[in-house]
């Protein structure tokens, strides 16, 4: 992921340096061992429809147990926030992240919109390394 | 199907690429009638928005006919008329139930790239890059309409294929830049940029009521087309002081509202050009906001700077000192098109917007390359080229 980052940077575009750059500064970040802050996703529904069933939809329950969960209302009444953090490391945050984004939208939405894909047949080399950062990008982020 | 593909840096080539298919059960497909290029390719023809693969289909400014229809999909059916809003909103994140429908939470499928970019991803695009979802663009045969029963629109039975087209992004953009920058009856508006995007601003300028609307290019040929359209005011930066003659014009307070309509590619005959220019190769900034300083300096004290035009990334020489001390309010967006699409269709309908002048070259999309390129270099005095697959 961050060769590939750096393979986009290389190509000289300054928003893919910037983005490059921003994604590096994380992983220093965690590996500094900043990693223990909660993941939080908030959810555009009242706190009951959220904890209600199905509770924890998608592949957050396929994470259920491996992942504390906490839930509270948003101020305002701005729905439900959903925060979680592994249990240890069999799950990554990645992937956790995933999951998190896909129940919001299972809950607001009923569905998690599919990438069209394969989204050209010949992407070519700046393409593929593009590619490799794309496949990494659900599970990265700010959340 | 025949398709219009990004392949590169300025080179775009019309190619076989595989048909879209059904891949939610909201979705639609959608045979293209006509489908615009629009000023924001052109950051994406530039290589300003790098996040594109070679192959990628472009176009985001549509109307057609649908031809098939998901299981979830109620309000259209095959056979159906509609105009697409640009951008694709799942209709209910609370940015799309509050009406903000640029920034949907659920239709970005790559999140991570305009986190690390922005601090937080708006919604997904058709035709725009990786970094906005990925989506195949408009520019084809046909297309794939996600969350179809919000993205796609009726378009009223009086209403023709060339005028609907604009409905999908330009009109609406220009529109939401009179409505989010508050222009009130009796302000007085000006407008940077004499594209589809700026005339649509300044006419909706003048439908909230403006009492004087002036627009601002080079292009004698669009300013033309502001003048007779709309009977809107014109300014040649080419030839006249912009700051001089707004001011002579507002009774030297300066507009209450200016609407940047140019974007991240603006262009001017100053030193600030060539020391733009030069930062950008040295990838010291990623665009030049030569329109948004201009506006941000002539803006009355107390007024509204709204951009509309594209930025991707950082800026140099922003006068943050000017927002500060005028105490101006400073707003952007990328557009809400299904607020604000009904609406315009309605008025469409009823004569109050023209767009077919926008049109100046309809061609057969075998020539899009072409059609780039007269867009591009302003050839032939074209506004916009528009394909008919
Ligand atoms: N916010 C949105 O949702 C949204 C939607 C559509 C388009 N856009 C953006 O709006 C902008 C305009 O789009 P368009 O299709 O009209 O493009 P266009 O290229 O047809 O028009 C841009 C115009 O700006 C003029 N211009 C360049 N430099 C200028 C300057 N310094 N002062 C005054 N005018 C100047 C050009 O001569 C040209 O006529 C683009 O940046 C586009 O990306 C934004
Ligand atoms: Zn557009
Ligand atoms: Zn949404």
């Amino acid at each position: 992921m961050k060769a590939a980052m750096k393979a986009v940077a290389a190509t000289g575009v300054g928003a893919a340096v910037v983005v490059g750059r921003r994604m590096t500064a994380r992983r220093r970040a965690l590996r500094r061992g900043r990693s223990d802050h909660w993941l939080a996703v908030t959810v555009d529904r009242p706190l009951d429809a959220v904890t209600g069933p199905p509770r924890l939809p998608g592949p957050m329950g396929e994470l259920r147990g491996r992942v504390d969960v906490r839930f509270r209302p948003a101020p305002g009444g701005r729905g439900t926030e959903v925060l979680a953090v592994p249990k240890d490391d069999d799950v990554s945050r990645e992937d956790l992240r995933v999951a998190l984004r896909q129940m919001k939208s299972l809950l607001e939405t009923g569905t998690v919109i599919r990438p069209d894909t394969p989204s050209t047949t010949h992407p070519g080399p700046a393409g593929r390394v593009l590619r490799a950062v794309i496949g990494k990008s659900a599970g990265e982020g700010r959340l | 199907m025949r398709a219009l593909c990004w392949e590169g840096v300025n080179d775009v080539r019309v190619q076989d690429v595989p048909d879209p298919k059904i891949l939610n059960d909201g979705d639609l497909i959608l045979k293209v009638g006509l489908s615009t290029a629009c000023g924001s390719d052109l950051h994406l023809l530039t290589g300003h928005i790098p996040f594109m693969q070679a192959g990628d289909v472009i176009g985001h400014e549509f109307m057609g006919e649908v031809v098939e229809v998901g299981p979830d999909v109620t309000r259209h059916k095959p056979g159906d008329r509609v105009v697409v809003a640009s951008f694709i909103g799942c209709g209910q994140c609370y940015y799309c139930r509050n009406d903000l429908w640029s920034l949907c939470d659920n239709t970005n499928t790559n999140p991570g790239i305009t986190q690390a970019l922005w601090g937080a991803d708006p919604g997904g695009i058709f035709g725009y890059s990786h970094a906005m979802g990925g989506f195949k663009g408009s520019h084809a045969e046909y297309v794939r309409v996600p969350f179809a029963d919000h993205n796609a629109i009726a378009i009223p039975e009086a209403v023709d294929d060339l005028s609907a087209v604009f409905a999908s992004d330009s009109a609406p953009t220009g529109w939401m830049g009179a409505d989010l920058g508050g222009v009130r009856p009796g302000d007085v508006v000006a407008v940077w940029g004499s594209g589809a995007v700026g005339q649509m601003a300044a006419r909706s300028a003048q439908l909230h009521g403006a009492e004087r609307v002036v627009v601002i290019d080079r292009f004698d040929y669009r300013l033309r087309q502001a003048e007779n359209a709309f009977g809107l005011e014109t300014v040649n930066y080419e030839h006249v002081d912009v700051g001089a003659a707004l001011r002579e014009m507002t009774g030297g307070r300066g507009p209450d509202v200016c609407i940047e309509a140019v974007g991240c590619e603006a262009h001017s005959y100053g030193p600030q050009y060539a020391y733009d220019q030069v930062k950008s190769k040295l990838k010291l900034e990623t665009d030049r906001p030569i329109a948004v300083r201009e506006a941000i300096h002539n803006c009355r004290k107390g007024g509204t700077v709204f951009v509309l035009g594209v930025f991707s990334g950082v800026v140099d020489k922003f006068p943050l000192g000017a927002v500060m001390n005028k105490g101006l309010t400073l707003r952007g967006a990328q557009q809400h098109g299904q607020r604000y699409i009904p609406m315009l269709l309605d008025r469409m309908a009823s004569g109050e917007l023209t767009t077919t002048h926008l049109a100046t070259h309809v061609l057969p999309l075998e020539e899009g390359a072409r059609g780039y390129q007269l867009f591009k270099d302003k050839e032939d005095d074209c506004v916009r080229a528009v394909f008919r697959p």
